[in-house]
């Protein structure tokens, strides 16, 4: 295996040296020629043409030179990663890295965090709180309840990305002229955000038709797509479909994922008196399916299967009015209505494991009869979701100068409407996936919608100093409000302030210019629909023994409900600063960037525990009951440093070197006290000790994840044989991870017989069932442990065959430097650990016509 | 004809170049004297001493502490009486290169002879669908001495501590001490309730009833004399209760719903009793008894300190143990080797799914009169068949 891997990676590397010396030798062959034919003026104009168009072409991501960190994706960069999703543009953000293509999971977007080692639901605020912006208009997905709530551990688990944010997955990128990714402080336009903004533009220019058809090991991409202009250009319709089917293995059609996406886009221009009037209107379909399947051929669990079926249609209108004449206002009003239809269905044939069981489907408070199970019987299950969002922005820009600064200030208001039509969970009760699960159905339509109101004020000021020395500077402040909710909830109609402000310092000389700036500012993410209005939780509790016989089919059972609404849940809230500097010197880009993020109320579940007491057949119990609540208990904390360094081409060698990397340290931890039943026993001395003492525990449970990366990429462009080459080395210096020290022992416990927390003094330390409640943590478990460099070569190729065709091809870890390393093991002696890579490919064409 | 002669020809060929290698090969030989060392015991007599050659998988024995084996790695145990109570001693993994004394400690066998684990079924079965069910799980226990018994008392006990994943327990072995348990069920009783008679059994179920409604492939388990019953906190995942079948005293368990015997086979289980006159409350009120170990898990990612608390059994308790690990990944005894020198499996892999519908059985000594005595030399590698159909009722009369 190893050797066949090894001979493989030997052919593509003499591959593509020989198409390096060939190209190489083009390239340098081309110059003397053109010395000898013109003269030597023309041949410094022709030199000079050549320089200035491949300067243009950037095949990396670009370090916007702001007063806030951000990198700027173009098209040409795009084509040249071949991506299948937006996912794989990622790569190119400082410590981003090569991952390949995972179709079949949710990808939720992580900024700024050091990746290694998973992160638990815990933390998803972070993803939650990075809004998507396509063109103009934010992606919602805070009504998103597509899961299958009985079966956390089945298909649907790594496929939902619900209180996650965007899947993006169903995001293509064909249509995308430039993304920008906001890693820093947005501009106080952005709300609903906490950790980052990825603004994506589509294309709304003529083009010829085009058409790419990409494939690598598990997936298939087709896109067709034209831009047409008349009158002038003051007409544009453009318009794209992409097609997308992705395998989990090759050589399993069985569990896939398919999308379709398709848009409409049109621009039209008027000139009306001393107006200027531009409206765009965006339609746009996305559909994708997510299937998983069992062999029909395979005797058994033939009925299981599983499909999540996603339906966007998206209406996007922008109208903006300026001066034709003067530049002084600009009036833009943007409105969005975006409808889904989301559906998963999941069948499964259940057979009991155990002899019996009844079938709970109680939906009262108290005592009530219920059927037991048959012994075998075939599960349908249906979540239907139907959001709706809307989104509606007037804004307006003014331009002045006051004594010596330019102004540009802009205003706007914003109304998010978000609300789920669905039905929810559909189920037979009688008949559920999962058994043991004492969960109910609930129509999502009876969920109250969010209504959020924002404004937001912001100017941008630049002030030219001197000559040789100006200063910019934007200040904002955007308030966000929840509206309608009811007065019982803490969140309603507050509004909650996001100040910003980013201050930059420029020193510009004839070559180039150095900056410096710093940034601050608050940002905000509501919580969603499901963490605001959270499903009703049935306690059911056994009244009657199983009967045994088998004509006896019912049981009594017990059925308390609790509401586990939040009322006092607060947006999450993160606040972040950063450092910046830099140098733009004839054409060589350098940008270093120090940032640090803190938001300590993340969303989170966190259990929550009540004594209940409730008689049957007049014997009185008490018990505690645990169930979980969206808190603000989470608390992430991230910082870094970031750079990028980019060089001009350089002409000799027709290449780009870029350098960026990134030092990533993050903290996940809880930031509120909690209660914890981890290593509590079940049963001590027959009494069951979860169900009548809980500790409370204060401790910092959670983990610290750190990275350090650097992506060195040389890409050479000939455009005279239409070729881009690029070797990145990628390599990450080392990643580490520790568990957080733990204090087990309780600070007070919760008793079922009053419902009262305790102190955990001395008396309950000695006592044989409260002793329990310490938890022992080996301090061996909080040492920090180290993996070191791993470095790869990633490979990519472009080159055009005629005017019309380019072919392209990507080889990610074409080669890999993993040194073995030891760490300790049993005694005092040292385990080596071995690591390995294997390559991944992919190919695809393009035809513009 | 022709043929048939080549064939001969070969074989002699054969014979002969086997005959000559058997010649040729110079077996080297050594003498390895053994030293018993057996607190308070006066006399040591009918010794029996096996050597298991553990590459060749042969067997030497003797009559006297010394036996001459060719030189390799052996297990070395001693069956004898001492005092004219059966001891024995045990020791694994020796190095056998040339004369050797070997030092080993002996101990009585079975403080409380008499109980014996008999079958154990731990695996569950499939359906005629192909799915688990597990319900149906059963431990048979039986009377294997001479004389009529109480079971009353007795407590069922399964290892906390995993036979796949060894610890490396360092400075805090207890194993020579104790047994670390995560479950134990007793049987109810006031010491004269419940009486077997030798040679007769207790089938302790699960689920006291007629499993074959729910699965085909499964038994009538409503004649068992014993189950365990849990409480369970939610109504969704219900124990079943017969009314008719006596339900063992939950003294503790890891979980707070249904116990479920370790299903691929990772724990060892055993049968202990408390002495005379500790009751339940004040056993876990005994500090000694609640024990905090360290302990580091290798892995192939490294090292893992970690801490762990169990409630112990003294071994002097223990009136029988059998250690559970399935043959291909057993890496270590979860209790002392001097309880059980060795393992029972029923497949050579924990997800094994051919382990379904397999039990453990002990192996028939001698029957008399009808009467079985179960072999019972504290080694379940030996005293065990592996991997048998289940059959609850097998030592039924």
């Amino acid at each position: 295996m190893k050797g066949e891997r090894l001979k493989v990676k030997g052919i593509l590397i003499l591959f593509f040296l020989s198409i390096f010396i060939f190209q190489f030798s083009i390239c340098s062959a081309a110059r003397p020629d053109s010395l000898r034919l013109d003269s030597a003026q023309q041949a410094l104009l022709d030199s000079l043409e050549r320089m200035f168009t491949i300067q243009e072409v950037v095949v990396t991501a670009e370090e916007k030179i702001e007063r806030s960190s951000a990198s700027v994706i173009n098209k040409e960069a795009m084509q040249h990663i071949q991506p299948s999703s937006f996912t794989d543009i990622l790569q190119t953000l400082p410590g981003g890295t090569t991952k390949d293509p995972n179709l079949t999971n949710a990808n939720t977007i992580r900024l700024r965090e050091a990746t290694n080692g998973s992160t638990s639901g815990e933390y998803d605020a972070s993803s939650l709180g990075t809004s998507f912006v396509i063109d103009g208009a934010p992606v919602s997905t805070d009504a998103n309840m597509q899961y299958v709530q009985s079966d956390v551990s089945g298909a649907d688990a790594k496929r939902n990305s619900v209180g996650a944010g965007v899947d993006m997955r169903t995001i293509s990128t064909d249509d995308i002229e430039k993304v920008e990714i906001i890693r820093g402080i947005a501009g106080a336009e952005y709300g609903d955000v906490t950790s980052g903004v990825v603004k994506i533009e589509r294309t709304s220019k003529p083009t010829p038709w085009r058409a790419r058809f990409k494939a690598d090991g598990f997936s298939k991409l087709l896109f067709f797509g034209k831009g047409l202009g008349w009158n002038n250009e003051n007409t544009v319709l453009n318009f794209g479909l992409d097609y997308l089917n992705a395998k989990a293995d090759p050589t399993n059609t069985l569990e896939n994922y398919q999308r379709i996406t398709g848009s409409v886009r049109l621009q039209q221009k008027w000139e009306v008196g001393n107006l200027r009037i531009r409206w765009q209107s965006h339609l746009d379909y996305t559909g994708s399916i997510d299937n998983e399947k069992i062999d029909p051929d395979i005797h058994r669990n033939r009925e299981d299967s599983y499909s999540s079926e996603y339906h966007k249609l998206s209406w996007n209108n922008t109208l903006r009015l300026r001066q034709a004449d003067a530049h002084w206002w600009c009036f833009c009003v943007q409105a969005n209505v975006s409808g889904e239809m989301d559906r998963i269905r999941q069948t499964r044939f259940v057979q009991l494991t155990t002899p019996k069981n009844p079938a709970i489907d109680n939906m009262q408070e108290g005592e009530a009869t219920v059927r037991l199970l048959p012994y075998k019987y075939v599960a349908n299950h249906e979540v239907e979701g139907l959001p709706l969002n809307v989104f509606v922005r007037p804004k307006a820009e003014f331009f002045f100068d006051t004594w010596k600064l330019e102004h540009q200030v802009s205003a706007g208001v914003e109304w998010r409407y978000t609300k789920n039509f669905g039905r929810g969970q559909i189920y037979d009760l009688s008949r559920p996936l999962n058994y043991s699960s004492t969960l109910r159905p609930r129509a999502y339509y009876d969920i109250p919608a969010s209504n959020q109101l924002a404004w937001y004020i912001q100017d941008d000021i630049s002030f030219p100093i001197h000559e040789h020395f100006g200063l910019d500077l934007n200040i904002g402040l955007r308030g966000t409000s929840l509206l309608g909710l009811g007065s019982q909830y803490a969140i309603d109609g507050k509004c909650y302030l996001d100040p910003r402000a980013n201050i930059g310092l420029n020193f510009p000389f004839s070559k180039g210019k150095f900056y410096v700036a710093a940034a601050i500012g608050q940002h905000t993410k509501m919580p969603t629909l499901l963490q605001l209005s959270p499903n009703l939780l049935y306690m059911d509790m056994q009244a009657t023994d199983i009967p045994i016989a088998p004509t006896d089919t019912t049981m009594q059972i017990y059925t308390h409900i609790v509401n586990p609404t939040n009322y006092e849940l607060q947006p999450a809230r993160n606040l972040k600063w950063e450092v910046r500097a830099g140098f733009d010197i004839n054409k060589h880009k350098l940008s270093i960037t120090y940032f640090e993020e803190d938001m300590r109320n993340a969303f989170r579940g966190l259990m929550q525990v009540e004594a209940f007491n409730y008689t049957i057949a007049d014997n009185a119990y008490d018990r505690l009951l645990t169930y979980s609540t969206t808190s603000n208990g989470s608390r992430i904390y991230k910082q870094g440093v970031e750079w990028q360094y980019q060089s001009p081409r350089i002409p000799a060698i027709c290449t780009r070197f870029t350098l960026n990397g990134a030092w990533l340290r993050t903290v996940y931890s809880n930031s509120e006290r909690m209660y914890s039943t981890e290593k509590s026993p079940g049963v001590v001395n027959g009494i069951n000790v979860q169900d009548h003492y809980i500790g409370l525990y204060n401790w910092t449970e959670g983990y610290i994840r750190e990275s350090l990366n650097s992506n060195l990429v040389a890409d050479v462009y000939i455009q005279r044989i239409g070729l881009t080459v690029s070797a990145t080395l990628e390599t990450t210096v080392y990643t580490a991870s520790k568990t957080l020290e733990k204090n087990g022992r309780p600070e007070a416990y919760i008793s079922s017989k009053d419902g009262q927390l305790h102190p955990y003094d001395i008396a309950a330390e000695q006592d044989p069932i409260l002793r329990t409640l310490i938890f022992d943590y080996n301090s061996g478990l909080f040492i920090r442990r180290t993996v070191p460099f791993e470095g790869y070569l990633n490979l990519r190729v472009q080159k055009s065959i005629t005017k019309y065709a380019t072919i392209a091809l990507y080889v990610n870890r074409l080669l890999d430097i993993l040194p073995d390393y030891q760490v300790s093991g049993a005694n005092g002696s040292l385990v080596t650990i071995h690591r390995t890579a294997s390559p991944y490919f992919g190919m695809e064409i393009n035809l513009s016509i | 004809m022709k043929v048939k002669s080549l064939k001969w020809i070969v074989f002699a060929l054969f014979a002969m170049l086997i005959v000559a290698c058997e010649k040729n090969a110079v077996v080297n030989t050594a003498q390895v004297t053994v030293v018993l060392h057996a607190d308070g015991i006066q006399e040591v007599t009918e010794i029996e001493l096996k050597a298991h050659d553990i590459n060749m998988n042969k067997d030497y024995s003797n009559s006297a502490l010394m036996i001459t084996v060719p030189v390799g790695y052996y297990d070395l145990s001693v069956h004898a009486l001492g005092d004219g109570q059966a001891i024995r001693a045990y020791k694994r993994g020796i190095k056998v290169e040339h004369d050797c004394t070997i030092e080993m400690e002996a101990s009585f066998v079975s403080g409380d002879a008499g109980f014996v684990l008999a079958e154990i079924f731990f695996a569950g079965t499939e359906t005629p669908e192909g799915k688990r069910y597990i319900g149906d799980k059963y431990f048979v226990l039986f009377n294997n001495a001479a004389d009529t018994l109480s079971a009353d008392g007795l407590i069922l006990i399964e290892a906390d501590l995993n036979s796949v994943q060894k610890y490396d327990l360092g400075d805090h072995d207890f194993r020579d001490r104790y047994f670390a348990i995560d479950a134990m069920y007793r049987i109810p009783g006031d010491g004269n309730t419940y009486r077997v008679a030798p040679g007769q059994m207790i089938l302790i179920a699960d689920n006291a009833m007629d499993h074959t409604a729910a699965n085909a492939n499964s038994f009538d388990l409503s004649t068992a004399d014993f189950e365990w019953y849990d409480v369970s906190s939610s109504a969704g995942a219900t124990d079943v209760d017969n009314p008719d079948v006596t339900n063992l005293d939950k003294l503790y368990c890891y979980t707070q719903t249904i116990w479920v015997p370790h299903n691929q086979g990772h724990k060892s289980f055993g049968l202990a009793r408390f002495p005379e006159g500790l009751t339940a409350e004040q056993y876990f009120a005994t500090d000694s008894l609640y024990v905090k170990y360290d302990y580091e898990v290798v892995t192939s990612a490294g090292t893992f300190s970690q801490s762990r608390k169990s409630y112990m059994i003294p071994n002097e308790w223990i009136v029988d143990m059998v250690n559970m690990a399935p043959s291909e990944t057993f890496q270590w005894l979860t209790s002392s080797d001097k309880l059980d020198a060795g393992y029972a499996y029923v497949a050579p892999t924990g997800s094994d799914v051919t382990r379904f519908g397999k039990a453990v059985r002990r192996k028939t000594k001698v029957t008399l009169n009808g009467v079985r005595t179960l072999q019972d030399t504290n080694n379940s590698s030996d005293d065990f068949e592996m991997g048998v159909p289940a059959n609850p009722f097998y030592f039924k009369n």
